[in-house]
């Protein structure tokens, strides 16, 4: 482990060195984009990359938040 | 008091404020967190060796073995409904499961209990599908290494070992330690298991937390549980904590305490520490410990001085409280309430000023009031206190005792009771007929496995199973010794008198611990110390499932019962507990007749086949058999069916809107969740259950009830029976009544509204031991009556030591003057089997100079990553890291008198001789007398390191030394709970 | 255009740490690495205890991001503050910079590599195909893309911690505040870190 990040350490200031420097990060997908996998919460769907249906998804997932909702009584 | 200087707004400040300033220290300092256990954190850091972070992705979650299921989130995901099974609170969890893999887990926000909501604990508990320091396999300790052993030879050499002690020494010779963490049906299965094996020497946690409550408050009312909810506390007007730190061990119950906080209730928190409960407190009260009984009648002198007792509900309901009040005022006036607990009169009026103006309110305690010689008194206290409000049975009100394991509250109603039957019936002959009909089992035969006249006797119990095994034969009241012994899923560091323990635990000829951990047992077992071992000890270890790897029914706190799906199977070579004890039922040879009622199942575990009792034709046993306390209503189909449909029950008064389950078309309506008991009759009559108990103001059908007549219908001539018109809306009968029987109904002419059937049943019987129901049905239904009766409760519990409940130093404490004022008990020559000793021990300490050569009043309690024992949660790294070290919390001044500072290593040391390994933690929590040690802790003996001791690769991430390693003698008058919140000690630098 | 934030309720924090444990959990993150963490002042001390729980704050101008000298940070729409750790050097100056202490490292080595620089991302991942085994591995869960909110404000043993868009949880805490205030309780009406994250009053 030591030499592995003592390799890395060097690499990365060599790297400065010449101006190869990776700066910036990747592009990455919006949250909105419905995750690859099964564990996605499948009681409100939304459309994925569409924003706003995304939102709206949210915000009713955050009233899970919020006790007084579900305290009033009958 | 704001954390940043109050202004209109926020604003950014330069620096950004006295918080920031703190954090960037913080930082700089390297400090996770500012509070002050975490500066203790650090220096354990050796403890996270082998867990340290890669250098490069930071994230590497556990490499999967080869040939594993694959886990990426593409495979076929389900989602398991379960239920920590950390505390009795019962927050609901959705486990998702990935091909077979735990991989997430999901909030349940449906729940109305937890709304979705953790502690620590159980945000943590997706490592239950880890397992990493789980006992693997069984194991036998064969010369000082714990060895490998096949489930064959190890249940064989057990099982044979237990027939000898039978045959050698007598069935009471053999005690089990049993568990408050196994399900309903589980727990009930080894009280059937217990008396097929001829003993009563069973007992559980329940022992050590809540018997003094559960003896106090049933002697008082009826029956001895929760009498409202967490939920219902939402409506409490006022709130008063005494010896309940709830924010640390019911974290989530704290979701509905600060909102009714938010809507005005009123939180009062009386504990001799200042706790995080207290720190959000409107008034918060500092207790000498353990004088709990004095602080509550101080209240009450407030209360009936000023005349704001209820009267018309004391006339209507209440037996007994005008010798109480004639007690509380002559005795506990101000002047004695403060000689005695340390409180001003000011607070004490203005605690009490705030109860009687601010109904209804509720009682909250926990350890701090049971864990005493005189827990039984106190808890009784509580009860008076709340009777003279007059808030018992109303929306708000209560005495809301939170209980301490996820299932305690199920176990005591139907488990391994050394002084019951299941649900409370006692031991005498007619109820083991009773259940030997439920049973379908010969009564004579029963019999005949007992020891001669055993079988009504009362076991011994799990804080004196040490004495069972080292006393003089002939003080104990069984042919023998104990010598054989079980913990099955409970922990030795949760009891007191560590040092004796090691000695009982090398003194027994048979040693069995089943639990999903080694546990502390085994370390303890295996350490050489000076003492001797009996050389023909055979020590075992067999390996449990959790309760996420079977299904079953658990009790919360608050009564309701909820289903566990079985999330995982079983891991490594583990059988869930009723496998195992079907297993040795077998090879014991009452398998069969044991069984004889339940579907029994072919199971595959640990690669072979086992026999398994099918988990719900327990269940449906259970609801034939238990009518006392109403768990006769609670079919499976019901729990599941309430189990999916969450979402239906209100948050304020777990009651469900309308709502059809989708899967069976059970009609939800009106019903309780989780159906709280009582839920009574057949599960057809359908019961909602019971959410609050003794609410005269609803209907019999409709959840309510009166206090329940179980004292007899008159004494010192006056009627025990309530008052005219203090009946339950509906009721036929209009004034007090007392329990129903055969006769009764004879005589009011509702003998034939039974079916033919039903009155084959019930000829002969009362309400309690009619199988059919129909007497139930009837009573309930038919005429909106009680079977249980409608009575009052009452304030003198004239069959125990202390009629009245009365003030009583402990046995080891640091103030010789109150010792001679109020001093203990005589000496018991047989308390439930053993000589139990008050008076000599009290009056040595005294004579030896206990007092001034351990001056510091001991006090121990519990922390909120930590669970009971602590072997299981130690074991989680995500829990392990939170607090590494053990320590001792002291007050800066007596910290300054020993030259200690904070974070060093001192030695704490009480008057049995031992002495343990801290570290200090100065604070000002604590009063200036009084330290507190977490009794979580153990994998240390007396600053020893046992990591050795534990079979490999088992021991826990966090070891540390036990308090209880350390603790004291003094067991409760009337159960035997052990005095473990009050004792002596002295602390030095190491 | 939702902002996502997070607000820890003073009145109601009990230092269960359930948040602390939520997000390890969830993320498996390893020992040593503290992306949430409880604090509280005045320990102890009678009538003055508080705690919140703290981790990222997501800042609107972000001092992480100001100072990384490979600008390995970014925000995506809702206002969340993630990084790539493939281009993360480890340098530290986030952790300086950051009012909060949010960036984390395992523990320093020789020549005082740090590793790559871990942190709360709000549960939204990182620079990896969302959901995918290789974001999960570098950055943990991204429950935003699966329609959920953080799990350690989800799991909140109080609902002390509130986690989401941040208009939604003002309201959701404005309503207790004032609940507090017209019962003669302590409001606790001050939203900690925010001027610091957001500038300015909060919304």
């Amino acid at each position: 482990m030591r030499i592995i990040t003592l390799v890395m350490g060097i690499a990365a200031l060599a790297l400065a060195g010449c101006g190869q420097q990776v700066i910036g990060p990747k592009s990455d997908q919006k949250s909105s984009v419905t995750a690859d996998n099964n564990y996605v919460d499948q009681s409100t769907p939304w459309t994925s990359g569409d924003k706003a249906s995304w939102e709206k998804t949210i915000k009713l997932r955050s009233q899970g938040q919020n006790d007084y909702v579900r305290s009033k009584s009958l | 008091m704001s954390i940043v200087k109050k202004s209109g707004e926020t604003t950014r400040t330069a620096g950004g404020g006295h918080l920031v300033h703190s954090l960037k220290r913080a930082v700089a300092s390297r400090m996770p967190t500012l509070d002050r256990r975490a500066f203790l954190r650090r220096s354990g850091i050796g403890a996270g060796a082998g867990l340290a972070a890669s250098q490069l992705s930071l994230i590497r979650p556990a490499m999967a073995a080869e040939g594993a299921p694959t886990t990426d989130g593409k495979g076929k995901v389900e989602v398991k409904r379960t239920v920590c099974t950390h505390c009795s609170v019962g927050c609901a969890i959705d486990a998702v499961v990935e091909n077979g893999v735990w991989t997430r887990h999901e909030p349940v926000f449906d729940s109305p209990i937890n709304l979705g909501a953790h502690c620590a604990k159980g945000a943590a508990i997706r490592e239950h599908g880890h397992g990493d320091h789980r006992l693997r396999y069984p194991m036998k300790l064969v010369n000082g290494k714990y060895t490998r052993l096949s489930w064959d030879v190890a249940l064989t050499e057990i099982t044979n070992q237990m027939k000898d002690i039978q045959k050698t020494s007598g069935p009471d010779s053999l005690f089990m330690v049993a568990s408050s963490k196994s399900n309903n049906e589980q727990g009930y299965l080894l009280r059937k298991f217990m008396a097929f094996m001829g003993t009563n020497n069973c007992d559980h946690q329940a022992r050590i937390c809540h018997s003094t409550t559960v003896a106090g408050v049933a002697n008082t009312w009826g029956y001895g549980a929760m009498t409202n909810s967490y939920n219902d506390m939402r409506n409490s007007k006022s709130a008063i904590y005494i010896g309940s730190n709830a924010a640390e061990a019911h974290p989530v119950s704290m979701l509905h305490m600060l909102a009714a906080k938010e809507a005005g209730c009123k939180m009062i928190v009386v504990d001799p520490r200042y706790t995080r409960t207290a720190a959000k407190a409107d008034q918060y009260v500092r207790l000498r410990s353990g004088t709990d009984v004095a602080f509550l009648f101080g209240l009450c002198y407030h209360i009936f001085k000023n005349g704001w007792e209820d009267k018309a509900y004391i006339d209507d309901r209440v037996w007994g409280m005008n010798k109480v009040k004639d007690e509380v005022m002559a005795k506990w006036n101000p002047q004695n309430v403060e000689e005695v607990t340390g409180v001003p009169e000011a607070e004490m009026y203005q605690a009490a000023h705030t109860l009687a103006h601010n109904r209804p309110g509720t009682i909250v305690w926990c350890m701090g009031q049971t864990q005493h010689t005189i827990g039984n008194n106190m808890t009784r206290a509580s009860c008076i206190l709340q009777l003279a409000l007059g808030n018992v049975g109303k929306e708000g009100g209560g005495a809301n005792i939170f209980r301490g394991h996820d299932n305690v509250q199920g176990v005591t109603d139907l488990g391994p009771n050394p002084d019951s039957l299941p649900g409370y019936y006692g031991l005498a002959e007619g109820s083991w007929k009773h259940f030997c009909r439920v049973w379908n089992t010969s009564f004579d035969d029963m019999k005949a496995r007992f020891a001669d006249g055993m079988m009504g006797a009362k076991g011994t119990t799990v804080s004196r199973w040490i004495d069972a095994v080292l006393e003089k034969k002939e003080n104990i009241a069984q042919a023998n010794p104990v010598k054989g012994l079980f913990f099955w899923g409970h922990a030795p560091n949760s009891q007191t008198r560590g040092l004796d323990m090691k000695r009982a635990m090398d003194a027994l000829d048979l040693l069995v611990v089943v639990d999903p951990y080694p546990t502390a047992t085994a370390a303890m077992a295996a350490m050489q110390t000076e003492g001797t071992v009996n050389p023909n000890r055979a020590v075992y270890l067999l390996p449990a499932s959790t309760q996420f790897e079977c299904s079953g029914s658990v009790t919360a706190s608050n009564r309701s019962l909820q289903w566990r799906e079985k999330v995982i199977d079983p891991l490594f070579e583990s059988l869930p507990d009723h496998v195992i004890m079907q297993a040795i039922a077998d090879k014991m040879g009452f398998g069969d007749e044991m069984s004889k009622n339940h579907t029994m199942l072919t199971t595959k575990f640990a690669g072979k086949e086992w026999r398994e009792p099918q988990i719900e034709s327990i269940l449906e046993e259970i609801n034939k058999g238990l009518w006392t306390i109403g768990y006769t209503g609670q079919s499976p189909d019901r729990l599941k069916a309430h189990m999916r449909n969450m979402h239906l029950f209100d948050v304020r008064t777990l009651r469900a809107r309308a709502g059809v389950d989708k899967e069976t078309g059970y009609d939800m309506s009106g019903d309780y969740f989780g159906l709280p008991w009582p839920c009574w009759g057949n599960p057809d009559m359908k019961h909602p259950g019971s959410p609050n108990l003794y609410q005269p103001s609803r209907s019999v059908m409709d959840g309510g009830s009166p206090f329940r007549a179980r004292f007899g219908v008159e004494k010192d001539g006056e009627s025990l029976l309530a008052a005219d018109g203090s009946s339950t809306p509906g009721a036929d009968i209009q004034m007090g009544y007392p329990e129903f029987s055969h006769e009764i109904l004879k005589k009011l002419g509702w003998w034939d509204e039974l079916t033919p059937d039903e009155k084959v049943a019930a000829e002969g019987k009362n309400w309690k031991t009619d199988l059919s129901g129909g007497m139930v049905r009837v009573i309930m239904k038919n005429h909106g009556c009680h079977p249980y009766g409608n009575a009052r409760a009452r304030t003198i519990v004239w069959n125990f030591p202390d009629p009245i409940p009365v003030h009583r130093e402990p046995l080891y404490g640091n103030r010789p003057d109150l010792i001679a004022k109020y001093p203990t008990y005589d000496d018991f020559k047989s308390h439930w089997r053993l000589p139990t000793l008050y008076k000599s021990i009290q009056d040595k300490n005294i004579a030896d100079g206990v007092p001034a050569a351990f001056p510091l009043v001991l006090t121990s309690g519990r922390l909120v990553e930590y669970e009971g024992g602590g072997e299981e949660t130690r074991s989680n790294k995500w829990l392990a890291e939170l607090q590494q070290e053990n320590f001792v919390e002291i007050h800066p001044s007596a910290a300054a008198a020993r030259g200690l500072r904070h974070g060093e290593t001192v030695w704490l040391s009480t008057p049995t001789g031992a002495r343990i390994k801290l570290q200090t933690l100065v604070t000002n929590r604590v009063p200036l007398d009084t330290v507190f040690v977490p009794f979580h802790f153990s994998g240390w003996w007396q600053g020893k390191d046992i990591v050795d001791s534990y079979p490999e690769g088992t021991a826990p991430i966090v070891r540390g030394d036990a308090v209880n390693t350390a603790t004291t003698y003094g067991y409760d008058s009337v159960t035997m709970m052990q005095e473990s919140k009050t004792t002596v000690c002295q602390v030095a630098k190491a | 255009m939702a902002q996502m934030k997070f607000i820890c309720d003073t009145e109601r924090c009990i230092e269960c740490n359930g948040c602390v444990t939520a997000c390890k959990a969830e993320h498996d993150v390893p020992w040593g690495v503290n992306r949430r963490r409880v604090v509280t002042i005045n320990d102890g001390e009678v009538g003055a205890e508080k705690s919140i729980s703290v981790a990222c704050m997501h800042c609107s101008d972000a001092p992480c991001m100001a100072v990384c000298p490979v600008q390995c940070f970014y925000r995506t729409d809702e206002g969340v503050v993630l990084h790539d750790k493939d281009v993360c050097i480890g340098c530290g100056y986030c952790s300086y910079a950051c009012p909060f202490g949010a960036p984390q490292f395992p523990q320093s080595s020789t020549f005082g590599m740090r590793g790559k620089m871990d942190k709360c991302t709000f549960c939204a991942g990182g620079p990896e195909e969302n959901g995918s085994q290789a974001e999960y591995e570098k950055y943990g869960r991204n429950r935003l893309s699966e329609g959920k909110l953080p799990a350690c404000a989800e799991m909140c043993s109080t609902k002390a911690l509130l986690g989401g868009d941040g208009d939604v949880i003002s309201d959701i805490f404005r309503t207790r505040v004032t609940m507090r205030q017209s019962n003669g309780k302590e409001a606790g009406a001050n939203l900690f870190g925010w001027g610091t994250a957001y500038g300015g009053k909060p919304a």
